[in-house]
């Protein structure tokens, strides 16, 4: 099937984008668009005007800043997953790209456009989520900064006003002086390259003692917006962690409430959850302690 | 598909059932609705537009009010729309009901939902529509109770607060805190519109349940 009639536009600058979005109704911004030509193809979405910002320079860099760092709205997963800052100071992030589409998706998907149409089991959001990202946003208003916790409104709508698009996103990175940061990202999906049922990633940092001073647990595929498994959190900080502790505390996963479907009960994707989060944490422990502890 | 919502205004029955029943009147406190054509006898002919994520739809049609008992405050409303993209339509018959809650009306509306050709697609994710349709009818209440307090203390100068009001799409991202509205309901609508995206995130809310 082909996609139903609509206009194309090419913007060359932001202000070009901003006004445009303005303007026209019933929009959809092109940026990889390895999301948004299916739903086009399969004339699921039919908007009136695409608008393709491809063309738009600076748009795609990476950076770190003292917030942390950040990463342009149009850079290419590929780039992301292979990029010496990201591998360096969010390498999470590398690892859950490995989850994300195919290497030839990566190659044109970008990470804006995955944190703008926010499937709920998507991989990227999920990190933002484990991180407390800041997300940049600019408008004919002028630019405002979204906490992820404030960026996903309901299911596949991401806090943007009609004539607002996302520039970027800063990861605020961990790093602790004597302290070992170890990270995890487990998804489970039925053919590799799916959509994930559901996905969990973790960060820990454990002080010389492996006692957890600091934890995150994110969760994808459970609700219409990455989960932040706060309770779990709570629990590892301040003890030592071990396969017990993970144990406990991956139990947590599967009380909270679970978005059902017609293929999933939210049972199943409780088990799935519980299970995602011990594989994540055991990672985050491993790689913490330098894989001493098995 | 069966869809319960239910929602409350500050004003008795008997104050709120001709409200309901002025369409003209309350159809731009339904977000993305507007008014068409007045048939007469109860039939009126409009528009909505629903928006969520990538998908916007348009639907164009006719709703009757019929079964109108005025002693028990109930009603029947009886609507279909064709997608204007020509991609399907939708119909609906949904049965009102107003009760006494201390001083205000509890108005419980059961509604049988029926879309057919290719817009049907989005019915499988029935726990979707039924959010999306708590969270317009949320809004529809929210502007609502706007509207009857505004008219009540303004008199006279609630016409103009009535021209103002937000008709654009049912825009789930509109109903964000950041949303622009008029002034007299950006702040009664902020905390009611906040508290309808947090119930969004707790299942326990959802209708019917």
């Amino acid at each position: 099937m082909k996609a139903s009639a609509f206009a194309y536009h090419d913007p060359k600058t932001v202000q070009e984008l901003n006004s445009l979005l303005g303007s026209l109704d019933n929009v959809r911004i092109l940026a990889g668009g390895q999301s948004l030509m299916p739903m086009l193809n399969m004339r699921y979405a039919f908007p009136d005007h695409v608008i393709d910002i491809n063309h738009i320079a600076g748009l795609a860099e990476v950076v770190m800043t003292p917030q942390g760092l950040r990463i342009g709205a149009m850079t290419r997963q590929r780039i992301v997953r292979e990029h010496p800052l990201v591998l360096e100071h969010a390498p999470v992030l590398a690892e859950a790209l490995h989850w994300v589409g195919h290497v030839q998706t990566r190659a044109r998907g970008t990470i804006g456009g995955s944190l703008c149409h926010l499937d709920p089991a998507a991989e990227q959001p999920c990190i933002a989520a484990l991180y407390d990202a800041v997300l940049h946003v600019s408008g004919p208003r002028g630019p405002r900064d979204v906490a992820m916790r404030d960026w996903v409104i309901s299911y596949m709508t991401p806090n943007l006003e009609p004539d607002e698009a996302l520039l970027g996103l800063t990861l605020p990175v961990w790093s602790a002086q004597g302290q070992s940061i170890g990270h995890g990202f487990h998804e489970f999906a039925r053919r590799h390259g799916d959509y994930a049922i559901v996905a969990a990633a973790a960060l820990v940092s454990l002080d010389a003692g492996g006692v957890v001073r600091r934890a995150s647990i994110a969760l994808a595929g459970v609700d219409v917006k990455p989960v932040r498994l706060a309770v779990a959190e709570q629990a590892l900080v301040g003890h030592v962690l071990d396969q017990a502790l993970i144990g406990t505390v991956s139990a947590m996963a599967a009380t909270i409430e679970m978005m059902e479907d017609a293929h999933i009960t939210p049972a199943y994707r409780g088990r799935l959850a519980q299970t995602m989060t011990k594989r994540a944490l055991s990672d985050a422990l491993n790689r913490a302690t330098g894989g001493r502890n098995v | 598909m069966k869809i319960d919502v239910s929602f409350s205004v500050p004003v008795p029955p008997q104050q709120a059932w001709p409200l309901l029943l002025d369409v003209p009147r309350i159809v731009p406190c339904l977000p993305g609705a507007s008014l068409t054509a007045d048939l007469g006898d109860n039939r009126y002919k409009g528009q909505a537009t629903v928006k969520v994520g990538p998908v916007q739809l348009t639907f164009a049609g006719e709703a009757q009010i019929t079964d109108i008992d005025d002693a028990a405050h109930t009603a029947r409303v009886i609507a279909k729309g064709a997608d204007a993209k020509g991609r399907g339509s939708a119909s609906a018959t949904a049965d009102f009901a107003l009760v006494a809650e201390g001083e205000g009306t509890l108005i419980t509306v059961v509604t049988d939902l029926q879309l057919v050709g290719a817009v049907a697609q989005y019915g499988r994710a029935q726990g979707l529509i039924k959010e999306i349709a708590s969270q317009i009818v949320e809004q529809f209440a929210a502007n609502l109770r706007s509207d009857i307090l505004a008219r009540s203390q303004e008199g006279v100068s609630a016409s103009s607060a009535a021209t103002d009001r937000p008709t654009g799409d049912a825009d789930v991202a509109s109903m964000a805190p950041t949303a622009p509205v008029a002034p007299i309901r950006e702040l009664s609508a902020f905390a009611l519109l906040w508290g309808v995206i947090k119930s969004l995130f707790s299942r326990k809310n959802q209708s019917g349940q």
